[in-house]
């Protein structure tokens, strides 16, 4: 038997492919479709047929793959005959109406059958473990609802800019009680008078809430959401601009002791102070991820994270002004289980010949170097050399970050160059690197270096900053590696 | 310490306990016979496979053991092929589909990826017609078929 008919062998090789290549090898032969259609059908979006610059998904082929699919999006408009469609073993769901867009919709059509047919789909699919759903202005009914709170298996629940009315209230926050993981974005969840006092009974396995910019109801009734959460591990919040009376219900709410298992916390633009956050870290038994982005973090702060230096994992200190070199310095020496870590600026003189615990973990970097340029070149080396131990290193961002205080001058480049002569050839080692940030520290590359770095960093597919001052080298540059990356498979879209 | 490979036609090689180790299948039936100079018999491989895959360990035997890697792209790239391996995969199909056979068995996963990408690339940029004539493969679709699945699948193509 030809050995490209062994299934397993296909398997293997098909991780390798494209999805336009899969595409083409389902047509190969009978054993190549067998194994390669239900690869195609896995992950199926169905368009707004009129709109979508994609070929269309024909709808007796969307029935005859049903059974195939695990990912199945709804965008926009499309026929009530797409919602009928027999799935029984999707994991995932994701519903965009596109009626914010110019076009219709698909409430015009009956809406009333389009949400009883959704939410059969939820319920005919016991697999289903996450739902996502966006842009709908209104639902009709609350089966919807209903289907999601009665389905054991879905743990997590995505809206974003989503509008619950009043009527629907009681079903919506039983159908979002039932998860470990929501997401509430840019939705309004109406209520009679900004209470949330018809919210039902408690969160009991939410494990993470994300909250981002509702529109209803109010940022301190928002934040009650936590006194329902007696499981909660993580909370990110984004609220806006936003005063005292929410600042105050979070630092009572975990004041209280309510949420025991808190470990991870994320509320930029908060306008809080030193002592807020030093109360907030005082308020978390454990700390594995804490980002305070634009907070007035400072000293009190530092000394109350110290109990956590072996536990934290994350640390986004970016745009706090309390923030010294001195301070990030000392942090990047004692938190050994570091996997991502950003902050503003480091100064050379910071920089000993020294290996940070975290060498071995950290993921993500986001630090500008701020060289004194007293001897540029073993300040470079130095960096270099600091950075080259970080091995599995992910993302790197070098980037001058506009803090209030410290605005970049343009073509500035106070910090490392990204030149072979400068000891660049020291990060052969950051062998997993997919992306390089420098955004505000324009560099004198040549081709040499970026060839270098195509060469050495397999993973690279983003780099981004000013190559050099030379604008038609730059735009060589720029070519070169969008060529380069074009060879790569793209990562999926959806 | 040498090992004894034995190949599915009888023949034995003679290898580093620290290239054989390339193979998870051979470090673990090591480890679990201990301390014993008995041969091992590898009744999927033949000799002419055999020579191959030893060759790539004994060029490999430095290398440091692959991690698995925690990625949430489930896609690869195939683009990445050293050198060496490059010129190793120079082989005919015959060989090359044998060679990822072995190194699936053996367990040798840095082998099997390389296999693997190669095919891959033989693959990318082909139509259906190009892939049967590369790989010898048998259209036996009939022609309405062939229509009608081309049809059902077009959509996946640019997405």
């Amino acid at each position: 038997m030809h050995p490209l008919l062994l299934p397993e062998l296909l398997g293997l090789i098909a991780g390798y492919l494209a999805r336009k290549e899969q595409q083409r090898c389902s047509q190969v032969c009978w054993t190549w479709n067998s194994y390669f259609s239900p690869l195609l059908w896995r992950t199926c979006t169905v368009d707004y047929e009129l709109h979508t610059k994609h070929k269309p998904i024909p709808v007796s082929a969307l029935h005859t793959y049903a059974p195939h699919i695990r990912v199945l999006a709804f965008q926009g408009f499309v026929s009530a005959d797409h919602f009928t469609i027999p799935c029984t073993r999707l994991e995932h769901l994701k519903i965009v109406d596109g009626s914010r867009m110019d076009f219709k919709g698909f409430n015009t059509e009956n809406p009333k059958d389009v949400w009883t047919s959704l939410a059969s789909l939820v319920s005919s699919n016991p697999d289903l473990t996450t739902v996502e759903i966006a842009e709908i202005d209104w639902i009709p009914t609350d089966v919807f609802w209903k289907a999601i709170a009665d389905h054991p298996g879905i743990r997590r629940l995505s809206l974003d800019q989503v509008r619950v009315d009043f009527l629907q209230l009681e079903t919506f926050w039983q159908a979002c009680s039932g998860v470990e993981v929501l997401t509430l974005q840019r939705c309004r969840i109406s209520d009679h008078n900004d209470t949330l006092e018809t919210m039902p009974v408690m969160f009991r396995r939410l494990q993470e809430l994300n909250v981002e910019n509702l529109l209803q109801p109010l940022p301190h009734v928002q934040i009650e959401l936590l006194r329902l959460c007696p499981q909660l591990s993580t909370f990110y919040w984004r609220g806006g601009a936003i005063h005292g009376l929410a600042r105050d219900t979070l630092l009572s709410i975990l004041g209280s002791g309510r949420l025991p298992n808190l470990d991870s916390m994320d509320i930029m633009g908060m306008n809080l102070t030193d002592l807020d956050t030093e109360h907030i870290i005082q308020c978390m038994s454990r700390v594995r991820k804490l980002a305070v982005y634009q907070t007035n973090f400072g000293p009190s702060s530092l000394r109350s994270l110290e109990p956590h230096f072996n536990t934290i994992e994350e640390l986004n200190l970016l745009q706090c002004p309390q923030v010294a070199s001195a301070n990030i310095a000392f942090l990047l020496r004692s938190c050994p289980l570091l996997r991502v870590f950003k902050a503003e600026s480091i100064s050379s003189d910071e920089i000993k010949d020294e290996v940070w615990p975290c060498h071995e973990r950290l993921i993500t970097l986001a630090l500008y170097f701020d060289l004194t340029l007293l001897d540029r070149l073993a300040e470079c080396q130095m960096v270099f050399s600091l950075l080259s131990k970080l091995k599995s290193l992910r993302r790197l961002n070098i980037s001058r970050y506009r803090t209030p205080h410290s605005r970049p001058i343009l073509g500035d480049i106070k910090s490392v160059r990204l030149r072979l002569d400068h000891g660049l050839g020291q990060l052969e080692s950051l062998r997993h690197l997919e992306a390089l940030h420098f955004d505000g520290i324009d560099q004198d590359m040549t081709m040499v270096e970026a060839q270098w770095m195509e060469e050495h960093w397999k993973a690279l597919r983003i780099v981004r900053g000013v190559f050099t001052n030379n604008p038609v080298l730059n735009k060589e540059i720029n070519t070169f590696f969008k060529n380069t990356f074009s060879g790569h498979v793209p990562l999926p879209s959806r | 310490m040498p090992v004894i490979l034995v190949s599915s036609d009888n023949q034995d090689f003679k290898v580093d306990k620290e290239v054989a180790e390339r193979s998870i299948l051979i470090k673990n039936m090591l480890e679990d016979v201990g301390e014993s100079d008995s041969p091992i018999p590898l009744p999927n491989v033949t000799a002419a496979v055999l020579t191959k895959v030893i060759e790539y360990c004994e060029h490999h035997r430095n290398d440091p053991v692959q991690v698995p890697e925690e990625t949430d792209d489930p896609r690869k790239r195939s683009n990445d092929i050293e050198e060496w391996d490059m010129k190793f995969m120079q082989v005919d199909q015959e060989m090359l589909f044998e060679i990822i056979l072995a190194a699936n068995y053996l367990d040798i996963k840095p082998l099997l990826d390389v296999g693997c990408k190669t095919v891959a690339n033989i693959i990318k940029g082909k139509t259906p017609e190009e892939i049967r004539k590369a790989f010898n493969i048998v259209n036996d679709f009939t022609p309405e078929e062939e229509a009608q699945i081309k049809k059902e699948n077009e959509w996946a193509e640019d997405r």
